[in-house]
Parts: C-alpha cells; sequence; structure tokens
C-alpha cells in the first residue's frame, strides 16, 4: 500500500517537475517548495543524528564525559543570535571558528592534496617510451596521440599558468603563450561541459525509464495535468503567453 | 572594538592551531587539536538549524504578509515540520527513527530522492538551450570547446562509435589529457589562492565572517 502510493506521489513529482520545460506553473512551483521543505528537514535531522547527538548531546549531557565541549556548544548557540537585531555581532563568533578551523586545514589540504600533486604529475619525462613502443607496435591515431600526451601535460600547464599570471603584458610571445593557455582551457571546459551533459542525459533517461515502468500512474497524472493546464489557461491563471 | 577583535582572535586562535599541529604533531597538542576540527563539525550542524530556522521566518513571514505564491510557503514549512517530527522522534517509537521502512524514510525516498534526480536532468535542457546561445558566438575558442564537446559526447554513446568510428577512444584521449591540462592549471591556481585566502583570514587581513 505505501509502496504504491509512493510510485504515485515520485510520479506526480516527476511530471510536476518537468512541467516547467513547458512554463513555470502551479505544478512546478509545488514541487519545488515541497523540494526545499523535505531538503531542509533531511539535512537538519541528519545534522542532529549523526553530529549533534552522538558528539555534543551525549557526552556533554549523557555521560559527562567531556566538560570542554561548552566550547562548541557555546559557539554554536551564538550563531543564532544572527536572528537578533542588538546581539547580531555574536554570531560572528561561531563562523569565525568554523571559518579559523577550515581556513587551517585548507593551508594543508590544498597545499598536500592539489598543489603538490599536481605538480609532481607534470614532472614527466618529455619523450613517453612506452607510448613510442606501443605506436611502433601498432600504429594509430590513438596511438600517435599517446605520444603527444606527455609533451602536451608539459608545455599545457604551463601555458594555462601563463594565462593567470597578471604581472606581465600578454603581449609578443608571451601572448602566444597566453593565447594557447586559452585554447587549452576552452578545450577542457568543453570536454568538461560534454561530460556533464551526458550524466544529466543519463538521469534524464533514468527519469524517463521510472516514468514507462510505471506507465497508469504516469497516463493518468499527466493526463489530468494537462487538464489543470488547459483550466489553468482559460481561468487566466497561468498565462499561456509568458515564457519561463 | 571588540566586536571587531574577538571573532578575529578566535579565526587566529583556531586557525594557527591546526597550522601548528600539521607542523608539530605532538600527542597531547594534537589530540586537542583534532578535538577542535569536531568542534567544527558542531558548530555546522547548528548552522544547519539556524538555516532551516531562517528558512521559516522567510516562508513565514511571507503567509503572514499573503505575498505572491504565499501558499506554497505552507507546503514548504508543512513538510519540513513533518521531516524534523518523522526524523526526530525516538527510535523505538512506531513512527520514529530513520531506519528502513520509517516514515522519515519513506519521505526521502520518494519525494527527497526523485525529484533530486529530476531537478538535476531538467538541468540537461537547460544546458543544452544555454550551449546554443553560447556557441552562436563565432570565435575560434567557442569552436574548441563546441567542438570538444560534440566529440566527448558522441564518443558516450554505442551509436556514436557507429556514426564516428575511434569516436570512443579519442574521447577517452581528449578526457584523459586534453581536459586535466586545463583542470590541472586551474587546480594549481585554486590551490595557491585558497592557501593565500586561508593564511588572509587567520591574519585577520581578510574577514569573511562579517565587519562592522
Amino acid at each position: 500500500m505505501w509502496e504504491l502510493l509512493g510510485i504515485w506521489i515520485q510520479v506526480f513529482l516527476t511530471l510536476a517537475i518537468f512541467s516547467f520545460l513547458y512554463r513555470d506553473n502551479p505544478f512546478y512551483k509545488f514541487a519545488e517548495h515541497l523540494f526545499v521543505g523535505v531538503a531542509t528537514g533531511y539535512w537538519v535531522v541528519l545534522q542532529i543524528r549523526n553530529v549533534l547527538i552522538p558528539n555534543l548531546f551525549q557526552p556533554l549531557f549523557g555521560e559527562f564525559s567531556d566538560p570542554w565541549l561548552v566550547i562548541p556548544l557555546f559557539l554554536g548557540l551564538v550563531l543564532f543570535m544572527r536572528l537578533s537585531d542588538k546581539y547580531s555581532y555574536m554570531s560572528r563568533w561561531g563562523m569565525a571558528a568554523v571559518v579559523g578551523i577550515f581556513s587551517g586545514l585548507a593551508i594543508f589540504g590544498f597545499g598536500g592534496g592539489d598543489l603538490i600533486i599536481q605538480i609532481r604529475s607534470n614532472v614527466m619525462p618529455f619523450i613517453d617510451t612506452e607510448a613510442v613502443q606501443a605506436f611502433t607496435q601498432k600504429a594509430g591515431v590513438i596511438t600517435f596521440l599517446n605520444i603527444l600526451s606527455n609533451p602536451i601535460f608539459i608545455i599545457g600547464v604551463i601555458c594555462v599558468l601563463f594565462y593567470f599570471f597578471f604581472s606581465t603584458e600578454h603581449t609578443g610571445a608571451l601572448g602566444v603563450v597566453s593565447k594557447i593557455g586559452i585554447y587549452l582551457l576552452m578545450i577542457s571546459f568543453g570536454a568538461s561541459y560534454g561530460n556533464t551533459v551526458m550524466a544529466r542525459i543519463s538521469l534524464f533517461i533514468d527519469r524517463a525509464q521510472f516514468g514507462i515502468v510505471n506507465w497508469i500512474p504516469t497516463v493518468i497524472i499527466g493526463i489530468l495535468m494537462i487538464i489543470a493546464f488547459v483550466v489553468l489557461a482559460i481561468t487566466g491563471k497561468v498565462d499561456p503567453k509568458k515564457q519561463f | 572594538m571588540a566586536r571587531r577583535s574577538i571573532p578575529t582572535a578566535i579565526a587566529f586562535f583556531f586557525g594557527a592551531m591546526m597550522v601548528v599541529n600539521y607542523f608539530v604533531p605532538w600527542g597531547w597538542f594534537s589530540d586537542r587539536a583534532n578535538q577542535v576540527q569536531e568542534w567544527g563539525l558542531i558548530v555546522v550542524a547548528f548552522a544547519y538549524i539556524l538555516g532551516a530556522l531562517n528558512v521559516m521566518r522567510v516562508h513565514g513571514h511571507k503567509i503572514q504578509r499573503k505575498e505572491e505564491d504565499w501558499r506554497f510557503s505552507i507546503v514548504t514549512i508543512i513538510t519540513m515540520v513533518v521531516m524534523l517530527s518523522f526524523g526526530l522522534m525516538p527510535e523505538h517509537w512506531a513512527i520514529g527513527g530513520m531506519e528502513r521502512g520509517s516514515p522519515f524514510l519513506w519521505m526521502f525516498d520518494n519525494m527527497y530522492v526523485p525529484m533530486m534526480a529530476t531537478m538535476y536532468s531538467l538541468l540537461a535542457f537547460f544546458i543544452a538551450s544555454a550551449a546554443f546561445r553560447a556557441f552562436k558566438v563565432r570565435s575560434l575558442e567557442a569552436t574548441l570547446l563546441a567542438v570538444t564537446a560534440v566529440i566527448v559526447m558522441i564518443g558516450a554513446v554505442p551509436l556514436g562509435g557507429i556514426l564516428l568510428p575511434g569516436s570512443m577512444e579519442l574521447r577517452t584521449w581528449i578526457m584523459e589529457t586534453l581536459q586535466n591540462v586545463g583542470k590541472r592549471g586551474i587546480m594549481i591556481g585554486v590551490a595557491l589562492g585558497a592557501i593565500s585566502t586561508s593564511l588572509k583570514i587567520i591574519l585577520g587581513i581578510e574577514r569573511p565572517y562579517g565587519r562592522d
């Protein structure tokens, strides 16, 4: 019974969100507001159950094992001063603690995790002997491109970094280096874009497949929504000329 | 003066503690620093609650003033309260807890998950229409972006391999080499920026937590 109801709700909400492709309408607005409510409730419950209860309330008020926890309790509670006009400045204490802690962690997180690793990965032989060997065994476009990979990495990353280097004017030979940097960035953005589109389309196929598998609720709710759209257009609640 | 210096001092104290802990991971101090990291997560959890209260306040005002679409704000508040109530009820109650079969998880599975997936899939259409507008700009940069995107998209589907033989291998090469060149440059830049910004925050030169 609950499973069946769940399927009908899922179909309704999926169609309600897709109806935005037609134009902004009450079904979409309903789904949008429902999503905000459910998402907010979900994340708050998750934080309370997974962070606050085991790491703060349990040890501080249940087991009395760590009195130092009054400090994060205080810093957390002062955040709510943001709701007061007079004492809103106190909320900065909690925010400053969070920003300070994560800034300190970010220095070595980005330094060790990104900066050093990326620079180290780019220190490579200009000619990849394995790629050359593979090309001699089986000559082709891809095996040839693989030989070019290392030079492209070594020269390309320098060009890209130079594009972000503003202490010197990008003219003459330096302008060419910077231009190559832009081209490589554009290719990179294009690849990321194409990949993102394909990921989104995969999600769309998943939702469409869900609608096809559960075709009875999809057809019924779809027809009811179309009727509702016609009624709303006639009564003037939805302006058919207004585009999203 | 104190209003300005207290947050700066707090940020400096906690930030410096994390930095010192990295260089001097000495037993007692290291334990305290790890504890402080947990404190950060606790304060963030309170920020989530503050966020929820703010959502409630904004939508409450909308309902009170009967602003445009105020009826939908009722939906937001009701679902949030219902979700919070189910989620925070003790496990031993019939409708409480977060286990499989609980109303909280039922709402999550049947409302949050499908809506999230649909919202993201909806973006495919908007990205496509945005790309159509962007690719109209006829320059070499835009052409490179468009051509790469098309090859990556074609190479991701089996039909692409039939229409354009070798597109799958070409896609793999683009993703592994050309995409990573740009990505690597950006990552190095972002890391340098993040490190310098973090240092500025710890030293009080920059105060993103607010200033008077």
